[in-house]
């Protein structure tokens, strides 16, 4: 039976013990703290509907002790309603319980003079509860795979046993005053249960006062912690208009001292026909899987993506730190260390070979014979925090992996989690979906194919060229061909991001590596998982070492067989003249090339001194300087000797 | 932004209403409507105006605060008043008011009383 449950301060303890009575005589279950300190506890520890405090708990004759309103007005108990009360009323008094503090919401509900006798106060409390509490005690809750120990389990996953039972009773309020207009609430699948402390469930609700066949409302409900609650709440009001539809949309909103929940609508979704994308994934053709991944690709993330901007004077690792430490992440060269040291320790408990740890090199024992390969973490080092190709920045998601994933049967897509969006290198969401496709969805076991999948994703020349699959065991056919997708709509967005793109990848894949749990013994499949991420940072890392394409260490690189220039890791498509003019100007870099040198020399034309032939040289010059630099206006490779020519520089 | 402010006082009333209006100069203007058109000239400022309710000019404060309350959630509604009392204060915040005020005659003081509430939200959330 539902238990109305009420604090009751007052440190006139005969006042307190009568007026006590007469609440309990009326049905409700009274906590009593006879001081300031009683009634803090209690209000922290034991979980209560309503608070009734005295405004002087200290000191009776003190004019000036507002003790128990200023408890009232105490931030942390703010979604407690309560009533103030007092022996010395004032129209301040009702002022400072009843006017709005900063965030707009009265430190009490309602105000109350001892003198107005305990009918008065009972009837308060009645108004309180409707008006305030607002627990709907009539609801049907059928909790089917979530029941409220669970659900707090996975909000407050370290919770202290003692707390347990409170927070049980103040989970179930929680729904109680979400679905206040409601009759029934079934609630079904857990669709995502988030380390930040929130879990999404599916949840049908039946309106009160229905009868017959009326459908059931459909909601996908977030419970959490308020902070993580309300996070979601204020990056939803960041999302491009566009792309909301693709998210749940808040409908209503609870609220305990704890706790918060959002009840959320999913545009055009039949929920039980929506899957988590990883299920999906496994029993769907590659087309329906291609056709998802294109909603998610091609209209969530295309759309958010469209607001990017280039940052050319940040370093690419600052730019990705900054992001996880808005998350209180980071990638801590020491923890990763740690962690990589344990995982090729614990390697060889899962069957895969053995992992030979180095600062600089990792060597995997593998059943084709030892593959010595980089040691990722050198990656996280000073030298890799200096300014290179200037990054394509912007609204993210931050974490659409396959998990956050929802889709149904037309391969029509949702995403669920908004706790990372925020604004960041875009190439950050094309990386997680990758290693979420590599790492979470593959089911292959042998280290070897894991290595041969490896080297086949870094064998392309740039994010468009098709990835050959074939040749490849099944299951990783269907991966690659996914990653595949996902790499030509990152050329799109991204163009060619040449090595910043596997960064991304490395240092994504880092983030993995550095939530492996020091000290704790993992099941075989678990060390598993992580020698094959590690394997992949090392292969990448294999490929960062030596830069694409061209030889090591060069920013400006002239591919005469293919006619194409790379800068800094970019391929660049040039006309015929183009190519002409800067393989010529390559071959004589630092040198000042005339502008009659280029026209005769590098295009093989007759050169005229006039107006209109150095109008038609600038333009070209202006055409090539656009393709190569790069930052927009930018003359870092290509400059101007005025009044002479023009000079290559790498 | 200039704000609009609302007095609900009667036309004959000159004496407070002045010193309000120059009170709240530095923040917008003052318009004074009557009890009974008080409703229909808020929702014509699209519920945007602040409300100030002169206590004495108004035959049943709660009444008035929750019909204006009624019409436009969001409002702010100040209800003003020479002789204060708790239970008068109680009713008005009851109805809705966002604020109860004591009726200072010094420009500065009011001025100090009100402009809180043009920064803040309303006072209309419960908990």
């Amino acid at each position: 039976m539902f238990e109305h449950k009420i604090l009751f301060a007052d440190n006139d303890p005969d006042f307190l013990d009568t007026r006590a009575e007469f609440l309990e005589q009326a049905g409700y279950r009274v906590l009593k703290a006879y001081t300031l300190e009683q009634a803090r506890q209690l209000l922290e520890t034991a979980y209560v509907h309503l608070a009734i405090l005295d405004i002087r708990m200290e000191n009776e004759d003190d004019e000036k002790d507002i003790s128990g309103l200023t408890l009232a007005k105490d931030p942390v108990f703010r979604t407690i309603p309560k009533i103030i009360l007092t022996g010395y009323p004032s129209y301040q008094a009702v002022r400072e319980a009843l006017g709005p503090a900063l965030d707009g919401l009265p430190p009490a509900a309602d105000f109350l003079a001892k003198q107005e006798g305990p009918e008065a106060l009972i009837q308060a409390v009645e108004r309180a509860f409707k008006e305030h509490v607002r627990i709907n005690q009539d609801l049907e809750i059928r909790w089917g795979e979530n029941p409220a120990p669970v659900l707090v389990s996975r909000i407050e996953a370290e919770l202290p046993a003692k707390d347990l039972p409170g927070r049980i009773e103040e989970v179930e309020d929680l729904l109680r005053k979400l679905f206040y207009d409601f009759e029934q609430v079934s609630l079904g699948r857990t669709f995502l249960t988030l380390p930040e402390q929130q879990t999404f469930l599916e949840a049908l609700a039946y309106p009160r006062g229905t009868t017959g066949p009326l459908p059931a409302r459909e909601f996908i409900v977030l419970c959490g912690r308020p902070q993580a609650v309300l996070q979601q709440e204020r990056a939803r009001s960041a999302v491009p208009q566009e792309v909301r539809p693709f998210f749940p949309r808040p409908e209503q909103r609870a609220e305990t001292l704890h706790y918060a929940a959002l009840a959320c609508s999913l545009e055009r979704a039949i929920l039980e026909q929506l899957s988590p994308f990883d299920d999906f994934y496994w029993q769907h053709s590659d087309t329906e899987v291609a056709a998802a991944l294109d909603v998610l690709l091609g209209q969530v993330l295309a759309s958010w993506h469209r607001r990017g901007q280039f940052q050319a004077d940040r370093p690419f690792l600052s730019l990705w730190q900054e992001g996880l430490q808005e998350h209180g992440e980071h990638l801590v060269p020491r923890k990763i260390q740690d962690c990589l040291k344990c995982i090729c320790e614990e390697s060889l408990t899962a069957g895969v070979g053995r992992v030979e740890y180095s600062p600089n090199r990792l060597t995997f024992h593998l059943a084709g014979g030892p593959t010595t390969l980089p040691n990722p973490q050198v990656f996280l080092g000073e030298k890799y925090l200096s300014v290179g190709k200037p990054v394509l920045c912007g609204p993210i998601h931050g974490r659409p992996d396959v998990h956050r994933l929802l889709v149904d049967p037309r391969s029509q897509a949702w995403l669920l989690d908004l706790s990372w969006a925020g604004v960041g290198p875009l190439v950050r969401d094309f990386a997680v979906l990758e290693n979420s496709i590599r790492f979470d969805l593959l089911e292959e076991a042998d280290p070897l194919e894991w290595l041969k999948l490896e080297r086949r994703l870094l064998q392309a020349k740039s994010l468009e060229e098709p990835i050959p699959a074939e040749d490849l065991a099944p299951s990783l056919q269907k991966a690659t061909r996914a990653i595949g997708q996902v790499r030509s709509w990152a050329a799109r967005t991204l163009g060619d991001a040449g090595h910043l793109y596997l960064f991304a990848l490395l240092y994504e894949a880092l983030e993995r590596i550095a939530r492996y749990e020091l000290g704790v013994r993992h099941a075989p499949r678990e060390v598993r998982l992580y020698v094959h991420i590690l394997l992949s940072t090392a292969v990448l890392g294999e490929a960062l070492d030596r830069p694409l394409p061209g030889p090591a260490g060069e920013n400006f690189w002239l591919d005469e067989e293919n006619r194409e220039v790379w800068v800094e890791g970019r391929r660049i498509p040039l006309t015929e003249q183009e190519f002409k003019v800067l393989r010529y100007m390559y071959h004589r870099r630092g040198k000042l090339c005339r502008k009659r040198a280029i026209v005769e020399e590098a295009l093989g034309e007759h050169y005229e001194d006039s107006i209109l032939e150095r109008d038609r040289l600038i333009s070209l010059m202006s055409r090539l300087r656009e393709k190569i630099e790069p930052s927009p206006g930018g003359k870092k490779y290509l400059l101007t000797v005025r009044g002479a020519g023009y000079k290559l520089d790498f | 932004m200039p704000i609009n402010f609302l007095l609900i006082s009667r036309p004959e009333d000159t004496g407070w209403p002045r010193i309000l209006e120059q009170a709240l100069s530095p923040l917008g203007q003052v318009e004074t409507v009557s009890e009974q058109d008080a409703a229909e000239r808020l929702v014509q400022y699209e519920c945007g105006a602040v409300v100030i309710i002169d206590a004495a000019a108004v035959e049943e404060v709660p009444a008035l605060v929750s019909r204006l309350r009624d019409r436009c959630p969001g409002s702010r509604i100040i209800v003003a008043t020479a002789s204060p009392t708790w239970q008068r204060a109680r009713d008005a915040f009851q109805a809705g008011a966002t604020d109860y005020i004591r009726k200072s005659w010094d420009s500065q003081r009011l001025l100090a009383a009100i402009k809180g509430h043009v920064l803040q939200k309303t006072g209309t959330e419960k908990h």
